[in-house]
């Protein structure tokens, strides 16, 4: 897959760490003007996107833009590194409540990718992935 | 008690050694060890930023010592790649995989790899291809173990380390404050630091004592009293849980004798 206009100013900001916009401009690998245009464009995204940040006066540095994971999907990560764990365990980790664990566990067990391994409830009911090794990286959806 | 984790200083070192790795620029060396005691809270900091932060994690196992081969089929299993069966096409596919994916690596139980060469060396191999951020999670002996000769350049290469301590007194106090909504003053906070010897299980023991004398007193502070009552208790859980008496005993006798 080529590379598009803004991968590049991505990877040209994180390899000079601290630069000043022309060092930058300067940097990015362009062969025509509408690139040079182009790229422009795209740095003036990254610092809306607060990828480029200033670093003092007239220097700037990239930093990677974080991906938030939704409350599911921490709850689903939680569980795919514990193996087995109790609602309370995930609830700690993830920080959801209560009461979305408990709709997502029911979801979950519907769907055949948790059982029960010992006893009920929040704090004693201990569950497991059935097949930790082939349980998608993805978080499932929540049927109700 | 409420059910969170308290960003405790060992949590806030864990995460700050990742971010560190995440922040560098990519033709840097980005490997980090994080190392310590058992039962200071490593595997549970672990879980937090796993669940929390975009990362991949391997556990290493002590069957990994044997052949490297091993080592690189359950890394790619962790990315959901089948292994082909043959090492080097494996591992040039472990570094496309990982370099694709562009998250963290961690690896749990770290001693494992130190100690065979071929297999830290593999795991250097694939930071060093793959442009990616690979923490090390091991046992208090990691930098010994690093430290030996034929090792020397892939110490020069962990550029982010931290290793785990026992909790600090600041770190009580922000656990009863966060946990039960209790304040502990500096005086009961090193008391307690002693009891549950910067252990967070023993802490937790005593703060579940703590939070309902305090409540049947109808207090918000836990005073020295309350502390030496709660105490008496997390000792005991502290016995039962089988912990080898000189590791503890003494230092928490002591403090107990101590207050009175």
């Amino acid at each position: 897959m080529p590379e598009g206009i803004t991968q590049k100013v991505r990877k040209a900001a994180n390899d000079l760490g601290e630069f000043t916009m022309d060092r930058l401009e300067e940097t990015i690998p362009v062969k025509t003007f509408k690139e040079r245009r182009d790229a422009r464009e795209a740095i003036r995204r990254l610092i809306q996107r607060n990828e480029i940040v200033p670093a003092g006066p007239d220097r700037y540095r990239y930093q990677a833009a974080r991906r938030e994971f939704s409350k599911r999907a921490r709850m689903w990560r939680a569980m795919r590194i514990k193996g087995s764990f109790t609602q309370q365990d995930i609830v700690r980790l993830s920080g959801a409540s209560r009461n979305h664990a408990e709709k997502y566990f029911r979801s979950l067990k519907k769907q055949g990718l948790v059982e029960v391994v010992a006893r009920r409830g929040y704090e004693k009911g201990l569950y497991r992935l059935k097949d930790p090794d082939s349980v998608p990286l993805e978080h499932p959806k929540l049927i109700r | 008690m409420k059910d969170q984790i308290v960003p405790t200083e060992n949590l806030r070192g864990f995460a700050g050694v990742a971010e560190a790795l995440i922040a560098k620029s990519e033709r840097l060396d980005r490997l980090g060890l994080i190392f310590g005691k058992w039962g200071l809270g490593k595997s549970t900091s672990l879980q937090w930023y796993y669940s929390n932060h975009p990362c991949f994690y391997a556990r290493a196992l002590a069957a990994w010592q044997r052949s490297p081969n091993m080592m690189v089929e359950d890394l790619l299993s962790t990315y959901r790649v089948e292994a082909r069966g043959r090492l080097k096409l494996d591992v040039r596919e472990l570094v496309r995989v990982v370099k694709k994916r562009g998250d963290p690596l961690i690896l749990d139980e770290a001693d494992y790899v130190i100690r065979r060469a071929i297999l830290i060396e593999t795991i250097r191999d694939v930071a060093d291809l793959a442009h990616v951020p690979v923490i090390l999670i091991a046992g208090e002996d990691a930098m010994n173990l690093l430290g030996r000769h034929d090792l020397a350049h892939v110490l020069s290469r962990i550029t982010a380390k931290y290793e785990f301590k026992e909790l600090s007194v600041r770190d009580i106090q922000r656990a009863a404050q966060e946990l039960c909504g209790l304040a502990v003053d500096e005086k009961v906070g090193s008391f307690i630091r002693k009891v549950c010897l910067g252990d967070f299980r023993l802490l937790n023991a005593f703060l579940l004592r703590a939070e309902e004398l305090c409540f049947f007193n109808q207090t918000s502070e836990i005073t020295a009293s309350i502390a030496k009552t709660a105490a008496e208790s997390a000792t005991g859980q502290a016995e039962r849980a089988g912990k080898p008496e000189t590791a503890w005993a003494e230092p928490q006798r002591e403090a107990l004798a101590a207050a009175g």
